[in-house]
């Protein structure tokens, strides 16, 4: 579903992405775990072709992200953190914004933002500005964007930053059912809880570079005894130094 | 003021320099904003010299207190603009966490205000010097003007915050001011001030003083009172806003939306609601307007000064809606990539923004029209004519300004934030309603740029955390 070769970005002085590969198949579940800095908002900037990259090929449902553009951006639903909205615009109205965009018919498009707001429990603030909303309500939002077009591949950055535990609990059984569906995810965070949770396969990531990558179920036969993924991140990540 | 506070606001001030303007752009605000104000100050002291030598000291005095008065009108808008956003910045519920009283940290709040409108000061002294020198006056009475010229100065930013904080008071369900009557009660305040300084007989300075400093002392610690009040009430007590207020408008956006291709509506869309909504950017700007309309009525006499006329409004209303379709709707650009990561070209996008420069076309000459129909002889030939000319150069200016934002970063997102493009449109803008013929140029010359434009659009590295 999605191929990474060789990618390489390089922000003046900071090599954000290093030689970077990574393969993904369809329906899997991929944590990114790695410490701020260390380039998975970049990476998920590069999927989408928001960014330039320096070396390096992404392939994506058989197609170059470079050559098309707006079919991987028809395929792939991102929720960026922070959250970038616009303001003077309602949550509705935003998400009215970002679905007809994508193409969505509008009978169609009216029922699933009701649904979508009935779900995140935004349905109260639906007649006030973003700008108006808190931090959680603005993720929310974000997500409901990613969500509304059902995309088969979901790119969600700290998708449970700000979001109360209702909230989480939530978005968790939203995106276990988007595993049944056959939707690829690429989920960064940094509680690993929620990553040990959710995703099949685990990659660690420094300074640009994975330093490890398994399946779930591997990286817990490979744990040594008292060992958590916690300790074995901070393990690797000490080591990588 | 508590002396931390205005030690990292000075900092604060410093960074914001440091980081924002570039060498370039501060060597021409220098000549651009030295120029103008030595021009001002020059033709002032000419014009005081004038009437000095040819009626004599009374009549210079009048000259001077009328020209204060024309200077605290000009500067009353850009003082109550700059206290709201000052007010509106989040950066002030730090201070209100510090261990201080509520009244300390608001009453820090509104001194740190003040403390960077008085910046501009020198340039306000300056405009007394340009007189003061010129006549005979003692130490004391001397002493004396520069405070109370000093204390009208800081009267419109105080008066700025008196407003906001009245406004946003409106949302509390038992504010200690309402905005009619806050607005009512700047107007004494203003009136006041402006009428003691303008009954020039009494020459009672220390009288003047007296009355300006209780005047604005008083409009301080109202503000600060009602800043406690706003900072201290429960959020859950709060009215929430009233987003129907924006009812009226939507009929009219669908109006609009009818008229617009399908292709690029929701761009147009979202434009449209976000420039009805952020009306306090430009509400200023409306009563400008309906003051240029109605005293052209009332000079214009000829076809051709008609003509002028209207052009040079739909011009400037233009420049202004051109800067407000790229600039607010966008908000510095960093919200490009909402539109970049969703399956559109670019080419929609852009041309979405020639579509919202059309709006004010429509609306300046559609009010345009009703006043030009109390000129007599006006027909509709030159109607059309001035029409197409004011379409032409909004259009022009649109992509004149997209295009020079996007030529001179590396990152789109920087755009709105160079300085330098304010200045380059400054300059087309008063080229443009000096020769009108050269929009052709600039047209072409944005036309031919469209393709790197686009391209640059889809190679900008979207950059915002």
């Amino acid at each position: 579903m999605i191929k990474i070769q060789n990618l390489s970005k390089k922000y003046d002085r900071t090599q954000a992405l290093d030689d970077f590969s990574l393969s993904i198949g369809r329906g899997e579940f991929w944590g990114l775990i790695g410490p701020n800095g260390a380039g998975k908002t970049t990476l998920y900037k590069s999927l989408l072709g928001l960014l330039t990259i320096d070396n390096g090929s992404i392939i994506i449902d058989g197609k170059k992200v470079d050559k098309h553009p707006e079919h991987i951006k028809k395929i792939i639903g991102y929720a960026a953190e922070p959250p970038v909205l616009y303001e003077y615009l309602t949550g509705p109205e935003f998400l009215e914004f970002t679905g007809t965009l994508n193409g969505i018919e509008k009978n169609e498009l009216v029922q699933k933002i009701n649904h979508l707001l009935k779900e995140f429990d935004l349905e109260f603030k639906s007649k006030d500005p973003i700008a108006d909303y808190s931090h959680g309500m603005r993720k929310k939002i974000s997500l409901a964007a990613a969500f509304l077009k059902e995309p088969s591949i979901l790119l969600l950055d700290e998708p449970t930053s700000g979001l109360d535990a209702e909230s989480i609990y939530n978005l968790k059984n939203h995106l276990l059912s988007f595993r049944d569906k056959g939707v690829t995810l690429l989920l960064s965070s940094h509680i690993i809880e929620t990553v040990e949770k959710l995703c099949s396969h685990v990659a660690i990531i420094n300074k640009g570079r994975i330093i490890y990558k398994d399946t779930i179920e591997n990286i817990y036969s490979a744990l040594g005894p008292g060992e958590t993924l916690e300790t074995l991140l901070i393990r690797l990540l000490r080591e990588s130094e | 003021m508590n002396p931390i506070v205005l030690k990292f606001h000075i900092r604060a001030i410093r960074n914001y320099i440091r980081t924002r303007l570039d060498w370039i752009t501060i060597i021409e605000i220098l000549l651009f904003g030295g120029f103008l104000v030595y021009y001002v100050l020059d033709s002032l002291h000419a014009q005081f010299a004038n009437v000095l030598l040819k009626k004599g000291v009374g009549a210079a005095w009048n000259a001077f207190y009328r020209n204060q008065a024309i200077a605290l009108l000009i500067f009353l808008p850009s003082g109550m603009a700059f206290a709201r956003k000052q007010l509106a910045s989040p950066g002030h519920q730090v201070l209100l966490t510090m261990p201080m009283t509520m009244y300390r940290a608001c009453s820090t709040i509104v001194d740190q205000i003040l403390f960077s409108w008085a910046l501009l000061l020198p340039i306000w002294i300056g405009f007394l010097f340009s007189f003061i020198f010129q006549v005979h006056t003692e130490t004391v009475e001397f002493i004396t003007i520069i405070i109370y010229h000093t204390l009208v100065f800081f009267s419109p930013v105080l008066l700025g915050m008196f407003f906001w904080t009245a406004w946003k008071s409106t949302r509390l369900k038992h504010g200690l001011l309402r905005w009619f009557n806050t607005l009512v009660l700047i107007s004494v305040l203003t009136a006041i001030v402006l009428l003691s300084a303008y009954n020039h007989k009494m020459h009672h300075w220390i009288v003047h003083t007296l009355i300006t400093l209780v005047l604005l002392v008083l409009s301080r610690s109202l503000i600060i009172h009602q800043l406690v009040n706003l900072y201290t009430v429960i959020p859950d007590k709060l009215i929430s806003q009233k987003w129907n207020i924006y009812q009226p408008f939507m009929f009219w956006v669908r109006v609009y939306m009818f008229f617009t291709p399908k292709g690029i509506r929701p761009f147009v869309r979202k434009d449209t609601l976000y420039i009805l909504r952020r009306y306090k950017v430009y509400a200023l700007l409306i009563p400008a307007f309906i003051i240029a309309i109605v005293a052209g009525i009332f000079h214009v006499k000829t076809f051709d000064e008609a003509m002028q006329w209207m052009l040079s409004i739909s011009i400037a209303s233009g420049y202004v809606f051109a800067n407000m379709a790229f600039r607010f709707s966008d908000q510095g650009c960093e919200l490009l990539s909402v539109v970049r990561s969703q399956p559109v070209s670019m080419k929609r996008y852009w041309f979405a923004k020639f579509w919202d420069a059309l709006l004010p076309v429509i609306w300046i000459t559609g009010v345009g029209s009703i006043a030009l129909f109390l000129i007599p002889g006006f027909n509709l030939v030159i109607y059309l004519r001035i029409l197409l000319a004011a379409a032409f150069i909004n259009v022009t200016l649109v992509f004149v300004q997209t295009n020079f934002a996007l030529y001179s970063y590396p990152y789109t997102r920087y755009a709105s934030m160079w300085y330098n493009l304010y200045l380059v449109m400054g300059v087309l803008f008063f080229t443009i309603l000096l020769f009108p013929p050269l929009s052709i140029a600039f047209w072409l010359f944005g036309y031919l740029a469209i393709f790197r434009v686009l391209k640059q659009l889809k190679q900008t590295d979207v950059l915002y955390d």
